[in-house]
């Protein structure tokens, strides 16, 4: 039996809160520092746990709504980022479940293929709000399925 | 910055013997270094207050050149306002390791006025007294001749009332494609919302501060004796400065308020352009601390508040900002003005 990396990380953070920041009371600096580690080690607690099923379901949804927008909107869409969405639902490279790193870099090509399809003038005007409203229902999606790394971990004091 | 070697630094700038007898750095300093300077200087060693303001380690959060705040030192310096009297500007000096700073004097007062918060009668009185000279003196720097002092030489100015919103949402979305540390397209799309929300004009074009209230001015005997931190300064619609004022609006009877700056400016305030500006300042806010995580996640500033605000507290405002997309004005300022706290600080500002 060993303690798991979450305990660890919480028992961490509740001993820099409890036991280290009382004492540094007259030290504003380093109270601060010692906020800003305890709010961090909250957010890895809940990050080792969440982020890989998170960017899993993520990469999934987010590969599936660009797909359905390249079909569905092609000739209205600046034909270069066509090509790049393409390129990336094309890549099919299997990804392990537990390579982190690996799928957040796909994550953020998706969302950088998504950020230029809203650029100005990507997509012709009259078929945009549509894409627009694909687009913002997969943010709906995103944002409730990560919400529980980031709240309410960094809803505290900023300092 | 150690005091031996600031003594000598300004010893050599000021062309006289100076002894820094008290060094102190402002917390918590998240957009640049202050350090409050207490020296001696010359031979008949009379004492002198000054303010260094530097760069951190990795640059500021805040994405304007520490160089344009100090122009616009400068150009306040020409006029009546209450500002600080600002000495000069250093690009490279030693001192700070090569990054840039500015030394002005120092204003005797506070940032905030100690008691303002109490719930008694007297205070609420002194909330009423404080705002009204807020307004007051906000309105000075609304009513200024930017273009006869200078401003205009080197800030973006849009002519019209009607374009410069638009010009300043555009400005600062090409900011926000250069410094962003991931693509955020929900942030692209609330940049599209802002567009498609943008009040149909400003109340005038004119010099505006940028950030304003309890904790951005220098505070005496309940008046401003100086207007300080610039950096966000730009000529633009006056009402972001009353809506980006820290809740002063909230210490007293709002529309007295309002009425008592449109008397003070002398012209009359679109009510409207309020609540974008309340939705506006999260997206500026968040564009911010963003920019500030840039050198932490090069390693060139290690402090942990660079990632807890610009990773952490980014992706609070990315989920605040994302859910107002299907709201109107109105709506979407109620939002974030009920779940936005101050990004700077957690004080509750009395009355609101």
């Amino acid at each position: 039996m060993k303690p798991g990396s979450v305990e660890l990380l919480e028992r961490i953070a509740e001993t820099l809160d409890q036991t280290v920041l009382p004492a540094l009371a007259d030290d504003k600096w380093a109270a601060s520092a010692v906020r800003s580690a305890t709010t961090l080690l909250h957010h890895l607690a809940k990050r080792i746990e969440l982020e890989a099923p998170i960017l899993l379901a993520d990469n999934s949804d987010a590969k599936n709504v660009l797909a359905g927008i390249v079909i569905h909107f092609r000739a209205d869409m600046d034909a270069e980022i066509a090509g790049e969405i393409d390129g990336l639902i094309g890549d099919a490279a299997p990804i392990a479940d537990y390579d982190v790193t690996a799928l957040d870099a796909r994550n953020r090509r998706y969302q950088a293929a998504m950020a230029r399809l809203l650029d100005r003038g990507a997509v012709s005007s009259d078929r945009g709000s549509e894409i627009r409203g694909e687009l913002r229902a997969y943010f709906k999606r995103r944002s409730e399925r990560e919400r529980d790394m980031y709240f309410p971990s960094f809803t505290g004091p900023p300092f | 910055m150690d005091s031996e070697n600031l003594s000598a630094y300004l010893g050599t700038r000021f062309g006289e013997p100076v002894s820094v007898t008290s060094l102190k750095q402002t917390f918590p300093g998240m957009s640049r270094e202050t350090w409050l300077v207490e020296i001696e200087r010359g031979a008949s060693r009379r004492k002198e207050g000054l303010v260094v303001r530097a760069d951190p380690p990795g640059g500021s959060i805040v994405p304007i050149p520490l160089k344009f705040e100090w122009q616009v030192y400068e150009c306040l310096n020409r006029t009546s306002l209450p500002v600080a009297q600002a000495y000069w500007y250093d690009a490279a000096p030693e001192i700070t390791e090569g990054r840039p700073l500015f030394v002005r004097s120092m204003v005797d007062g506070v940032t905030y006025p100690p008691g303002l918060q109490a719930d008694t009668d007297e205070a609420a009185e002194r909330r009423k007294r404080v705002v009204l000279e807020y307004v007051e003196k906000i309105a000075l720097i609304h009513r200024l001749d930017w273009k006869a002092y200078g401003f205009g030489t080197f800030m973006e100015a849009a002519a019209a009332p009607e374009d410069v919103i638009e010009a300043e949402l555009m400005r600062w979305w090409r900011i926000w494609e250069e410094v962003r540390t991931e693509p955020f397209p929900i942030i692209t799309e609330v940049l599209h919302w802002f567009r498609e929300h943008l009040p149909k004009r400003a109340a005038a074009v004119t010099l505006c501060k940028g950030q304003t209230g309890i904790g951005e001015e220098i505070w005496k005997d309940d008046k401003i004796v100086a207007f300080s931190d610039w950096e966000l300064a730009h000529i633009g619609d006056p009402i972001q400065d009353l809506a980006l004022s820290q809740g002063m609006l909230n210490m007293w009877d709002r529309s007295k308020i309002l009425a008592h700056y449109e008397a003070c400016a002398g012209f009359s305030l679109p009510l409207e352009n309020i609540a974008y500006y309340s939705v506006w300042e999260v997206f500026n806010a968040m564009l911010t601390l963003n920019a500030g995580l840039r050198a932490f996640l090069s390693g060139k500033n290690r402090r942990l508040a660079r990632a807890t605000l610009g990773y952490g507290k980014v992706k609070v405002y990315e989920h605040l900002l994302g859910s107002i997309l299907d709201m109107d004005i109105e709506e979407a300022a109620a939002f974030c003005v009920k779940r936005r706290p101050n990004p700077y600080h957690d004080k509750k500002v009395s009355g609101g």
